[in-house]
Formats: structure tokens, sequence, C-alpha cells
């Protein structure tokens, strides 16, 4: 249970941890997108071998197979899905299974691309605490308030929402421990039993949930706290020369590989 | 109903970097009808201490006895200690589930595998002893009673299961002084009539002083006091761990300190009436 009180974020004071979360977003975003354009082991390769080269030197390396592990799963699917279902030249013939040679360069391209997604999204939870996250979020979704979206409640919302994942932890836990020396049994087969177990649990944790958001609101709106009013930050995110050297390399990169890729280099 | 701690010691998260040890070598015995009062600190462990009555939390090292066997000795004892010890957590109004206070105070019997005609005669009683009539409150929902009406049914919901031993975390934290008495009065005839035996963990001691027989007193785990009520309290030893005292204690020691002599350790305000009535004299 200790993954969900500490969450993904490794605090570290690496070249990734200084950057603005903005930056890396945005860099991260960008590579995104160049993971689908990627074609042949080559680019693969070298992307891959890139972000293994940054996990190594922003120190949360040990990480990367935390983050993995989740996605894990799909991506053995993906690649063995799709090594069996695709027509094509056949290479090894197991009755109703055919692993076919376009299948599985198919199946490795999409396996590889899920685990590259991955890894680069997690670089980001990774390196960004939760609350300069929602703050980079927050700044990025600026420009839309113009059209109405309520940019600064939805990052005030996912803080909340962080905020309150050990309290109910802890509440979870109070709770059941409650039942259980009421004689709850929850390892319990029984299916009747079961429903009136998940019961037990679950209509505390909503009261209290509906309880504890009532006092919050009435705390927060005797600080003074009003929807839709503008409020300034007790951080202030600021770029710095880091900031831009990425963003013009990323820029760059995104030139050259596009013009390489369709053929304006020439 | 008795129950005994023999060098019980206990490591939260045991073997990883935020290991923290709550409980060091406690040794306790508890008699049939016994009060025992637990006080200390936040974080003295006293919740942790709680928790190893009906086997909630495994002791690390030590071994936890109901009646002189082992409660984490196998499955049934396990079950047979959660039917015995019922254990009441601070606030226990918030563990409230049940559409009607029947179905509440009915969950704990039906757990242990009671017969349906016995638990209704169980939850008539249990009820009856919190001060809920039946008839009046069997059907309402429990989420539309009174701070201190739901702490009631919380309660009968635990005394339903008719358990030798009950325990209660801070009991009347959050009530009014009336719900207050009435919780205290409650216990008291539960001990004195039923001959329930009692762990009562608070932080405020003058409303039980009178009624309870001995006082732990735990401090990052340790024991620092550990004895019958009165012999405890007339040690310096809650005084300098900033805990609550009685008031007739306290004004005791304020007498004694302007050179007074008083007479023992009064712990009832008839008993430092008579002390201040015989300095007068």
């Amino acid at each position: 249970m200790d993954d969900i009180l500490l969450g993904q974020y490794v605090p570290g004071d690496s070249f990734l941890h200084r950057l603005d979360p903005r930056t890396k977003i945005i860099t991260a975003a960008v590579l995104v997108w160049l993971v689908f354009q990627l074609k042949g082991p080559v680019e693969y390769g070298s992307l891959g071998a890139f972000v293994v080269f940054v996990y190594l030197v922003s120190g949360v390396s040990q990480s990367i197979w935390k983050a993995l592990k989740p996605g894990l799963f799909l991506v053995i699917f993906t690649v063995i899905l799709n090594a069996l279902f695709t027509p094509g030249e056949v290479l090894l013939n197991m009755g109703i299974f055919k692993l076919s040679r376009e299948g599985l360069i198919q199946g490795l391209t999409m396996g590889g691309r899920l685990l590259l997604l991955i890894s680069l999204s997690s670089l980001v939870t990774l390196t960004t605490s939760p609350v300069r996250m929602t703050e980079g979020l927050e700044q990025l979704m600026k420009p839309l308030k113009k059209i109405g979206f309520p940019a600064s409640e939805l990052a005030m919302m996912m803080n909340i929402a962080l905020r309150f994942i050990p309290t109910f932890w802890e509440e979870w836990d109070k709770i059941r421990k409650a039942q259980l020396s009421r004689g709850a049994d929850f390892e319990s087969w029984n299916p009747a039993s079961r429903i009136k177990y998940v019961t037990a649990m679950l209509i505390p944790l909503f009261v209290s949930a509906f309880r504890k958001a009532d006092e919050l609101s009435t705390a927060m709106e005797s600080r003074g706290y009003v929807v839709g009013a503008t409020r300034t930050s007790l951080h202030v995110l600021r770029f710095n020369s880091r900031d831009y050297v990425l963003l013009l390399s990323i820029f760059v990169l995104l030139v050259v590989f596009g013009a390489q890729r369709y053929g304006l280099l020439k | 109903m008795s129950i005994e701690f023999r060098n019980v010691s206990y490591i939260y998260s045991k073997g990883t970097p935020i290991a923290r040890q709550s409980l060091k070598d406690i040794n306790l015995t508890i008699n049939n009808g016994e009060w025992l009062v637990v006080m200390g600190p936040t974080g003295s462990g006293k919740s942790t201490l709680l928790q190893h009555l009906n086997g909630l939390l495994k002791p690390t090292a030590g071994t936890v006895l109901l009646d002189g066997s082992d409660i984490n000795a196998a499955k049934s004892s396990l079950k047979s200690a959660r039917e015995k010890v019922g254990l009441v957590f601070q606030y226990p109004e918030h563990q409230l589930f049940g559409s009607t206070v029947f179905e509440e105070v009915a969950y704990g019997p039906e757990n242990f595998g009671f017969p349906k005609d016995e638990i209704l005669g169980m939850v008539e009683a249990s009820m009856n002893t919190v001060g809920l009539d039946f008839a009046k409150f069997k059907d309402r929902s429990p989420h539309e009673l009174s701070g201190g009406e739901k702490r009631r049914v919380a309660l009968a919901g635990v005394l339903a299961s008719r358990p030798g031993i009950i325990a209660l975390d801070e009991p009347t934290a959050g009530l009014d002084s009336a719900g207050k008495k009435h919780l205290v009065d409650t216990i008291t005839r539960l001990n004195r009539e039923s001959g329930i035996t009692v762990i009562w963990v608070t932080h405020e001691i003058t409303e039980i002083a009178p009624l309870a027989d001995s006082l732990l007193v735990l401090e990052q785990g340790n024991t620092r006091g550990y004895g019958p009520l009165r012999d405890t309290l007339a040690s310096p030893l809650l005084g300098e761990l900033g805990l609550d005292l009685p008031v007739a204690l306290q004004i005791a020691n304020g007498l004694r300190k302007q050179g007074k002599q008083i007479q023992g350790c009064p712990v009832t305000i008839d008993e430092i009436e008579q002390e201040i009535l015989s300095l007068v004299r």
C-alpha cells in the first residue's frame, strides 16, 4: 500500500527534476507523436536507448520496472495476438495458430510503441511532484479559459483528489478493521455474504467522503476561495534557460525529423 | 474473561525503510471483570495495543492470551477472539452502513453465525442496554439519528454479540456532557452487573477514575506505569507526560504545593471535599 501513499514521484535534483513542468509536458507530447512516426528497428532502438539514458541521468532508473509493470500484460498480449493472427508468410505452423512474419513484425512494433509510450509518460510523472504537475497543466490550459474551459477549477480538483488518496486509504483501513471486529470475513466466497461485506465497506466510505467534501468546502470558503476568481500562486512557474534550450532543441529535432521523413532534405 | 499480554512487541511495516516500533515488550494481565484504563500521549501505541486484543494486528514478538490460549494460534481461535472481545473504535458511528438500526446491530451476531430467532433477542437486549427503545428505533435509518444516538447504535452493534471483554478507544470524544455521562453509566452497568471486562483508552480520566481498577501509561510504545489506578495516579508520572489528572487530584496537588496536609490520593470530588473539610476544621 506504500505505493499508493507515495505516488509515482521520486524526489530528486536532476536536470529533468528542475525543468518547468510545462516544458516536460510539451516535450513528452512531442516525443509521443514521434513514437508513432518511427519506422524500423534502428529508429525504435535509438529512441529506446535515449529514454533509458534519460532514466539513468535523472536518477529514477530503479523505477523503470515499477512504471512498466502495470502495462506489461497489455504489451505481451499485443505482441502475441498480432504475431498469431496476422495473415502472411507462415514461419511456424501450430494448427489453428500460425506465426507469421508480418504478424511478428507488426506485434513487435506495437509492443515497442506501447513500451516507449509508457516509459516516456512515466518519465514526466516520476520527476514532477503532483502539485507542480497540476500547476503546469493549469498554465497550459489557461488559453482555453477564453472559451469557458474551467482550467483552474480542474487543476484544483486534481490537487484535491491527489491529496485525499492517503486520507481515504486510512479511512478504508479503519472501516475494514471495524467490520472485521464485528466478524466480517472478507475472504468468504459465498456471494450473498460478499455483497454484504462490500456494502459494509462502501456505504461508510461514501458517507465519509461526502462529510469530508462538505467540511473541505466550508474550510475553503472560509479562507476566501471563490470559484472563477483570479488567484495568485505561491510558487510561480518560470521558464529558465534550460527550458528554452530544451524546447528549442525539441523543435529543431521535430523539423529535422519531418524534413527527413517527407523527403524535403535531399 | 481475562486477557494477558506476554512480551508483546509490534513493528509497523517491518523490513521496510519506514519500519517503526509501536509497542515494546508489553506485559499485561487483565482479570475477569477488571476495568483497565490506558493513557498516553498521541502516538504512544494505545490504538495499536487495542488492535492486538482481537487479532487485528499480530504481534511481531510475544503472545496475546485470551483465557489462557493464544488468539493467533489458528483461524478458529481468531474468529472466537473477534466474537468474545468487542472493539469500539474512535468515532464508531463512522462505520455505520445498515439501512435500519436493526440491520446494523444484527450484523455482528449474523457474522458470528447465531441462529435467526436468537438474533432478535440479542439485538433487542443490546439496544436496551445502550438506552435505545427497541420498538421506536429498530426501523429507523441510523444515518438520520443524532450524533449521540448514532454512537449508541454503534455500541449496541458491538455489544449484540455478547462479548466478555469490551475495549473502547476514546469512547467519549466529541460527545456532550449528557452523552458522556450516559455512556459511562452504560459501561459501568455492564461491568458491575454483567461482569464484563473493560479496557478504556482515554485522554480524560476524571469521570472514570472512581470506577476503574487499574491504569496503564504508555509512552512511545513503552510501559511507563502499570498497576492499581490509585497507585499509578499517585506517582508524578502523568504530570511529567502532560496527561490529564482527575480534578480532585489536581486540587490536592495544588493544596500540597501550599504546604497543606492531604492524605492519600483523592480521585473523587467527595474525597477531596472530605480532605478540605478536615483542613478547615
